[in-house]
């Protein structure tokens, strides 16, 4: 969807047009629903939160400036509500040390599971390396490597300094990088 | 080498291709010379790009499931009909009765706008722990969508989206926006500055009331929880404040110092017996006025006096000599000077007041004698101003009162020196073990190894070493002295778990129950109301403590009760001499609740803290009279203690009794060991203090089985059962026989378990000789038979 879609769309909705909306959710529900699965690891909640994310869409629509582009505003309002998801689940997040007990080994099972279906085998290692992860580094990650943005513009989405986002990646990529020692 | 570390963090950025082409050509030189380098930025950029093609090919494995957009349509459809009842508007039509309220002409004088919105919107929600924060109680939050309610707060206050949004990042939940929205709109200042102080690390309470909105001044002066007598906010047509009555005008209407206009008196003037009294018993009395609406205009309708207003409140005129460092000085009618501090060194002057202007000043006497000013206002002209019944009396401590002592001297470093948790924690434990249970006397706090109570030679030794307050940073952060001032704040917020907060109180430090702060909390203010014994509130941020803890606070004149006021709101008196706990509005005793009470070692009328103790692992004891047995279990009657009909009951066996139930009798004394489970008494242990006179069982006829008898081929069961009553034992000389077919009921009751039918087949396969059985009979056929299958009798 080019910028210009966006931008004859958005206001549109914030009149409360509902077909307006749904072309925007057709084009970019995929993308909302991939980044938040993708930080949250769990598809029941990743529907509950995209759903949440959809509605304050709707409702902030209207807020959206036309003269800028509009894949940084959906970002901001993605990595809001992740943001604001992560405090609220707080306490069941599991440290990195939790997990350094798991063992970070690749098993025999994730090859043999290679072997026979590339898919599973797929989702499998993606849980397993974003599982690792803290909530602050899963989010610049996805950011950085799914959603592609730069280092500048992740400090700007989440309104923290580029140093700190380069913190997060590096220490990110460095759990991965052992996680992935098998793969390579 | 220095220089990698520098590289090394370029890394990510060379990747990206986002350096400046100098920066660049560094980091390739550098990458040339250096393996070490290379090699880190190698792995590099293979987990990156592996990284971003698991992530790319997981997306492309995943879409959001079809029903999906269902549900986004359905929320976004939702959010527009609930517009209509959200929370706000109902806000909003509260603050139009309010506006109603205050139409008259002394409103805008006095300035009551932010106090009596407090009254009423604190009123909406019945919420008693009053600070504002909670006024947004969970309910409302919980049954809305955080998008309404920001929306809702976008539509009716100056929080705009964006501000919103730049709150949220910063972390603040929906609940301190919406508090900021309200101080905003109720107090004098813009939303701008209840931020910039809520982001100084400033609580709701305190900018509240710089702000204008009086929160303190209410909770200060009534310290009760208020709340309306309709709960309906829209269309309701009644509402009650509750307030003091300070005396009457001269057309004989009230003067009270929340009301914003002198009231008219109304028909009915009650004790709270619900007993007609005289107009002038209610001077100086906490009332609760509840008004009506009639042709838009409120009221009132009833009075009902709480009680005598205690004499730390006072309520005095003068003409203002000076007001200066937080401390306004009054010429007093006869010439005497009087100083007292105002609360928070700004607040609550209300009117146009200059040096020299007759006002009158509301406050409240803190422990030391030391006065404050709850708010001031100009003697309105009409007033004929009684004086209270207690007369002025000089504060204790002159006219200038003592400076706050200062910090860290006064207070034991022991108290918070990290090194010493384990202390603390080993005096935890102390307290909790001695726990009280409801018939059990209330226990002190252990004192022995209490580091709060040494003497101060070691303080004076300490600040000479160690007087710098960044020692407690992070363990300590704040204390208090019992005039509410603070001694010593650092600020920002702590993670103060597993610190003990204390009260100076009279010069010594008390730690205020076990583990009170079991959370992250910034504390900035413990507010005790009252003097010397007469403590009334201790208030921590404004608010009581909250869940499990309480604190006690009013003690009734004959000392017998204390008046509590739990975090919920719920206040339930308290029995100094035996620890139950009467709920204060049904006088049910709730027996189910243990509870740890804590007390000050020199004050043994006063407690201080109280943990409840979740009711699900209580077991509570009760003795009383056995008054009959059924299958079900007995039914006692207590002599002992008060106890409710309806807790008196039947009370179901659970756990293996310790005796045989066959030893106990109607009139026997017993003491059951009981919980409550799912609301019911489940008795965990019987004991049997004293065999009664009675029947076994008086409304059942057992008899005890001498023989049985088995036809498989008829598929019946022939019982030779005694005559006489099968509890005495003394049966066997002459028996009767009853014959079970397939068409009787068989149930069968064993210990632990519920009566339950069973077949005839399951019957002939027990042991009945020697079982107890009853039986019913129709037209000469056995139609049920129930069969007592009980252990026999153990020597317990």
């Amino acid at each position: 969807m080019s910028e210009f879609d966006a931008k004859a769309i958005l206001p549109k909705i914030a009149k409360g047009d509902e077909l307006a909306f749904k072309s925007l959710y057709d084009q970019f529900g995929g993308y909302v629903f991939k980044v938040v699965i993708l930080s949250l690891r769990d598809h029941a909640k990743a529907e509950e939160l995209a759903q949440t994310i959809w509605l304050k869409i709707w409702r902030f629509a209207g807020k959206y400036d036309t003269s800028r582009p509009f894949k940084p505003w959906l970002s901001r309002i993605i990595s809001n509500e992740i943001v604001s998801y992560y405090r609220v689940q707080k306490p069941k997040n599991s440290s990195l040390e939790d997990l350094k007990e798991v063992g970070l080994e690749p098993s025999d099972d994730v090859d043999k599971l290679r072997e026979n279906e590339f898919e599973r085998d797929l989702s499998d290692e993606i849980k397993k390396a974003l599982d690792l992860l803290t909530d602050k580094q899963r989010q610049v990650i996805v950011l950085k490597y799914y959603q592609g943005f730069k280092i500048r513009e992740i400090a700007k989405t989440l309104k923290i300094g580029e140093s700190a986002v380069k913190a997060r990646l590096y220490s990110g990529l460095e759990v991965l990088s052992k996680s992935q020692e098998g793969r390579r | 080498m220095k220089n990698c570390k520098n590289i090394r963090h370029l890394l990510l950025d060379y990747l990206e291709g986002s350096l400046s082409a100098e920066r660049e050509e560094m980091v390739r030189n550098h990458l040339y010379d250096c393996e070490g380098c290379r090699k880190y930025f190698e792995t590099l950029s293979i987990t990156a790009k592996n990284t971003e093609d698991i992530l790319g090919n997981y997306a492309k494995t995943v879409e959001p499931p079809p029903y999906l957009w269902g549900n986004i349509l359905k929320d976004v459809q939702k959010s527009k009909r609930k517009v209509a009842v959200s929370w706000w508007k109902v806000a909003v039509a509260t603050c139009a009765v309010v506006g109603v309220l205050m139409t008259g002409t002394l409103a805008p004088v006095f300035g009551y706008e932010g106090n009596l919105l407090n009254v009423i919107s604190g009123s909406i929600i019945e919420n008693a722990s009053d600070d504002l924060g909670e006024i947004i109680s969970d309910d409302l939050l919980g049954s809305l969508r955080k998008e309404e309610i920001i929306t809702h707060i976008v539509d009716n206050s100056d929080l705009t989206e964006d501000l919103v949004w730049e709150l949220e990042e910063k972390g603040y939940t929906e609940k301190d926006i919406v508090q900021c929205a309200q101080i905003a709109d109720s107090g004098s200042w813009p939303i701008e500055k209840v931020i910039q102080k809520r982001d100084q690390g400033f609580g709701f309470g305190r900018i509240a009331n710089w702000a204008g909105v009086s929160v303190f001044s209410i909770k200060n002066r009534i310290a009760e929880p208020i709340h309306t007598l309709r709960n309906d906010v829209e269309g309701r047509d009644e509402f009650e404040v509750r307030t003091t009555i300070a005396g009457f005008n001269e057309d004989q209407k009230l003067i009270s110092p929340h009301l914003p206009e002198p009231i008219g008196l109304p028909p009915e003037i009650l004790d709270d017996s619900g007993a007609m009294i005289h107009q002038g018993d209610i001077k100086d009395s906490f009332v609760s006025v509840v008004f009506r609406f009639e042709n838009g205009k409120p009221v009132a309708k009833q009075i009902i006096k709480q009680k005598d207003r205690p004499a730390r409140h006072f309520n005095i005129r003068g003409k203002i000599e000076s007001v200066e460092d937080g401390t306004l000085t009054l010429s007093s009618p006869n010439d005497e000077s009087i100083s007292m501090s105002l609360v928070n060194g700004k607040s609550n002057i209300f009117g146009d007041i200059d040096v020299g202007s007759e006002i009158e000043v509301f406050g409240f006497r803190s422990i030391d004698g030391r006065m404050f000013v709850d708010f001031v206002r100009p003697v309105p002209e009409n007033m004929d101003y009684l004086p209270p019944k207690t007369p002025y009396e000089r504060p204790h401590h002159g006219a200038n009162p003592p400076p706050p002592p200062p910090f860290p001297e006064d207070i034991n470093p022991e108290f918070v020196n990290p090194t010493q948790t384990e202390d603390l924690t080993a005096q935890d434990k102390e307290i909790s073990e001695n726990t009280a249970t409801t018939e059990e006397k209330i226990e002190t706090i252990p004192n022995d190894n209490n580091p709060l109570e040494d003497d101060k030679s070691s303080e004076v030794k300490n600040t000479d070493t160690q007087p710098e307050t960044t020692k407690f940073t992070g363990e300590i952060v704040t204390l208090f002295s019992a005039n509410a001032n603070i001694i010593n704040t650092s600020s920002g917020t702590f993670d103060i778990s597993n610190t003990k907060v204390g009260i100076d109180f009279k010069g010594k430090v008390y730690p205020i129950g076990k583990e009170v702060l079991s959370s992250t909390r910034t504390i900035k203010e413990i507010t005790i109301n009252g003097k010397d014994d007469n403590i009334d509130t201790i208030l921590i941020d404004g608010k009581y403590l909250s869940k499990t803890e309480c604190l006690v606070i009013e003690r009734n004149p004959e000392k017998t009760s204390y008046k509590l006021y739990f975090g919920d709101g719920e206040s339930k008196i308290i029995k100094s001499n035996s620890s139950t706990i009467f709920h204060q509005n049904t006088k049910k005793i709730i027996r189910s609740q243990k509870i740890n009470l804590y007390r000050f070692e020199d004050i043994p009328d006063l407690a201080i803290a109280i943990e409840v103790i979740p009711d699900s692992q209580s077991r509570i004891r009760i003795e009383g009279l056995v008054e009959g047995i059924d299958d079900q279990g007995i039914i006692v009657k207590s002599t002992k203690y008060e106890i409710n009909p309806e807790t008196t009951g039947i009370f179901r066996q659970n756990e293996p009794s310790r005796i045989n139930p066959y030893e106990i009798n109607q009139g026997s004394e017993v003491e059951l060991v009981y919980t409550i489970i799912n609301d019911e008494p489940v008795a965990i242990r019987i004991n049997l203090l004293k065999k009664g006179e009675g029947d076994h069982q008086p409304n059942r006829k057992f008899f005890k089985v001498i023989s049985f008898d088995y036809n498989k081929e008829n598929g019946t069961i022939t019982l030779s059962i005694s005559k006489g009553n099968g509890a005495g034992g003394n049966s066997g000389q002459s028996s009767k026989r009853i014959v079970v077919t397939g068409q009787t009921e068989i149930l069968l009751k064993r210990p632990n378990e519920l009566l339950r039918s069973i077949s005839l087949k399951q019957m002939a396969d027990l042991k009945l000789n020697g079982m107890d059985v009853s039986y019913e009979e129709q037209n000469g056929r056995i139609i049920k038979v129930t069969i007592m299958d009980y252990p026999p009798l153990s020597p317990f």
